[in-house]
């Protein structure tokens, strides 16, 4: 029976650091998937940029609904990187947020990367909400490495992350 | 041994352009993913229909963020009587049209083979994301208002346009025992 759904590599963080490192890809997946399951050491929106062959580069497009909490919600796009989900540091209770990253067509040099997510920053606050974002890199250069930060902070240890890659065929 | 429950059943990347794809052997699994990776050659979302239904019998719910030149918005809306108008006769969303960038879709189909349940599905996807910070994304359910097996799949643009060369549909079936 086929084996589609591969896990390529697991962190779970002994120590705060600054962000996280998928490199050396493989290049045989149809697709890529992030599982993460993370906070900051302060407040925080986590944010995952995507390199393509080494460089980040700011060819970075990104659009995003933040449900805010108690309904406050907001839409916003941004060029500097690619959000995918706030991860509040401001709870010391042991909640983390929990993200899922969606990265199509990833070796393809045809089209541009793109990127689909969907997350909540898991905490007892009246505050926590949903965010859906979807994002683009304007470059069509194969993706080999994925680097996650925690924006403005930095990730706290026990925060895990999960790199899968999806077969078609 | 753990065995795979995650098994790929069909990938097509269209190598011309194409208004309609059929999706019709799948069985023995609990749920299916269709990833859908689309560009159409005009302005227009694509749909969804189950068994060839072209009735109104699809009900949804969506949350959406939208950027244009005109502005920005934030919504959320449904189509599920009485909240909303009327049910209608496809599911609906994820398009694009510019050059290079492709619309990322998944599109969950849960006890899709049941025979006494109203199907439902969850849809998300990230559309036509532009440099100047255009572009829609969002998450909608769904409800197909049948109690019939899905035996077939049809996904088409919205309007009368094709999906370009290039786009890829990818459909996967999952099992929750073994």
């Amino acid at each position: 029976m086929a084996n589609t759904f591969y896990l390529i590599e697991a962190k779970t963080l002994g120590s705060n650091v600054t962000s996280v490192t998928f490199s050396n890809i493989p290049q045989i997946y149809t697709s890529l998937k992030i599982l993460t399951r993370a906070k900051s050491t302060t407040n925080s929106t986590g944010t995952i940029i995507l390199y393509g062959s080494g460089t980040q580069g700011s060819s970075y497009t990104e659009i995003r609904i933040n449900t805010g909490g108690n309904g406050a919600g907001s839409f916003d796009t941004g060029n500097s990187n690619l959000s995918f989900t706030n991860i509040n540091g401001s709870n010391t209770l042991g909640y983390f947020g929990s993200t899922e990253i969606y990265i199509p067509n990833y070796t393809t040099t045809n089209n541009n990367k793109t990127f689909i997510a969907n997350g909540t920053p898991g905490s007892n606050s009246s505050s926590t909400s949903l965010m859906l974002s979807a994002g683009q890199k304007a470059n069509t250069a194969a993706i080999s490495t994925v680097y996650l930060e925690a924006y403005e902070s930095v990730f706290a240890s026990g925060s895990k992350f999960w790199l899968y890659g999806i077969k078609s065929s | 041994m753990a065995t795979d429950a995650y098994t790929p059943i069909e990938s097509q990347t269209l190598s011309t352009t194409s208004s309609l794809l059929s999706f019709s052997s799948f069985s023995g699994y609990t749920d299916l993913v269709l990833e859908v990776n689309d560009n159409l050659s005009g302005a227009s979302a694509f749909k969804v229909q189950f068994n060839s239904d072209t009735s109104a019998n699809y009900g949804f719910a969506t949350l959406q963020g939208y950027s244009s030149g005109t502005g920005k918005s934030y919504r959320s809306t449904t189509n599920i009587p009485p909240y909303g108008s009327a049910f209608t006769n496809n599911f609906v969303y994820g398009d694009a049209t510019n050059a290079n960038s492709f619309t990322p879709n998944i599109i969950e189909i849960f006890n899709y083979a049941n025979s006494t349940t109203y199907k439902t599905i969850h849809w998300r996807w990230g559309s036509s994301i532009q440099a100047n910070g255009n572009g829609d994304l969002g998450f909608q359910i769904g409800v197909w208002r049948s109690i019939s097996p899905i035996t077939s799949i049809q996904v088409s643009p919205w309007n009368a346009v094709n999906f370009n060369a290039g786009s890829t549909f990818n459909l996967y079936g999952i099992k929750a025992a073994i």
